[in-house]
């Protein structure tokens, strides 16, 4: 693993540093990540909340009311789009899209959470993993 | 396939119909669908451009300069930043994001894009075509 890393969105107006490795890396194929991908599901790096820090610009942020009940805030750049991170209740973790690392070749998956609704077409890795909803005390 | 089918955004402001049928469905693994989907990958559903109308919102469009040398543009919702499709300006398509639809289990991905790009923890199902970029016919 490499930390600390960096990221942002595709048009640079946003960008942001975490300064921590990430504590797990899941491909999460609940609907509503299929939504905020366009994908099949999405993929991302669990980091601990104090760890990540925004260093430049003001992404725009949505919040949903996501499956456990509770609000999810999701955070993408309102110039070109990009998917940036989520803020799951309890702001002990940030939620990191895979897709928006400068260098995302590094992470290693964990495994996969609500494969309760996954695509019949997405890919899941019987040797990783997995969970029908959320982990069992995950925030 | 089935036609026509219906999607939209997370948050519902943006909504549309396909009345076409797809022509293909491609998994890219370009870095700018990444960024634009937040993954590894991106799964678009190809329809013949004009089969394809927005019904209920305006999404906002975001344009990029492909590694051909042309102009894609990408749209997403500026409320919730689901993608939505995007356009190149050098074929007549539209691409809709699978995790889009209101129904993507039907889809059966028929191809894998842009794997010179690929991150290395990505799934490619190599018995599928896998082109290092842009299909032959397409480019």
């Amino acid at each position: 693993m490499v930390a600390p890393f960096e990221g942002g969105c595709r048009c640079g107006a946003v960008r942001y540093a975490v300064s921590a490795e990430p504590l797990a890396v899941m491909d999460c194929h609940c609907r509503d990540c299929q939504h905020a991908s366009g994908g099949g599901f999405s993929t991302v790096a669990v980091v601990p909340a104090p760890a990540f820090k925004l260093t430049k610009g003001t992404p725009r942020r949505f919040t949903v009311q996501g499956d456990s009940g509770r609000d999810v805030t999701r955070v993408f750049c309102g110039t070109c789009g990009s998917p940036l991170f989520s803020e799951p209740p309890g702001g002990t973790i940030m939620v990191v899209k895979a897709g928006s690392l400068d260098d995302p070749s590094w992470l290693v998956m964990t495994g996969a959470i609500y494969t309760a609704s996954a695509q019949p077409w997405a890919h899941i890795d019987p040797d990783k993993v997995r969970f029908e909803k959320m982990p069992p005390g995950a925030p | 396939m089935v036609s026509p089918f219906s999607g939209g955004c997370l948050c519902g402001a943006v909504r549309y119909e396909a009345a076409g049928e797809p022509i293909a469905v491609m998994e890219c693994h370009c870095r700018d669908c990444q960024k634009a989907g937040g993954g590894a990958s991106m799964v678009g559903v190809i329809l013949p451009r004009g089969t394809f109308r927005i019904t209920a919102g305006a999404p906002k469009a975001h344009a990029v300069k492909t590694d051909a040398g042309g102009l894609l543009t990408r749209y997403f919702c500026a409320t919730c930043g689901s993608p939505i499709y995007h356009e190149p300006d050098s074929m007549p398509i539209t691409v809709v994001k699978a995790g889009s639809m209101d129904d993507p289990s039907w889809i059966e991905i028929g191809a894998a894009i842009y794997v010179c790009s690929a991150l290395p923890w990505a799934h490619i199902d190599h018995s599928l075509p896998c082109h290092e970029k842009m299909p032959p016919r397409a480019s």
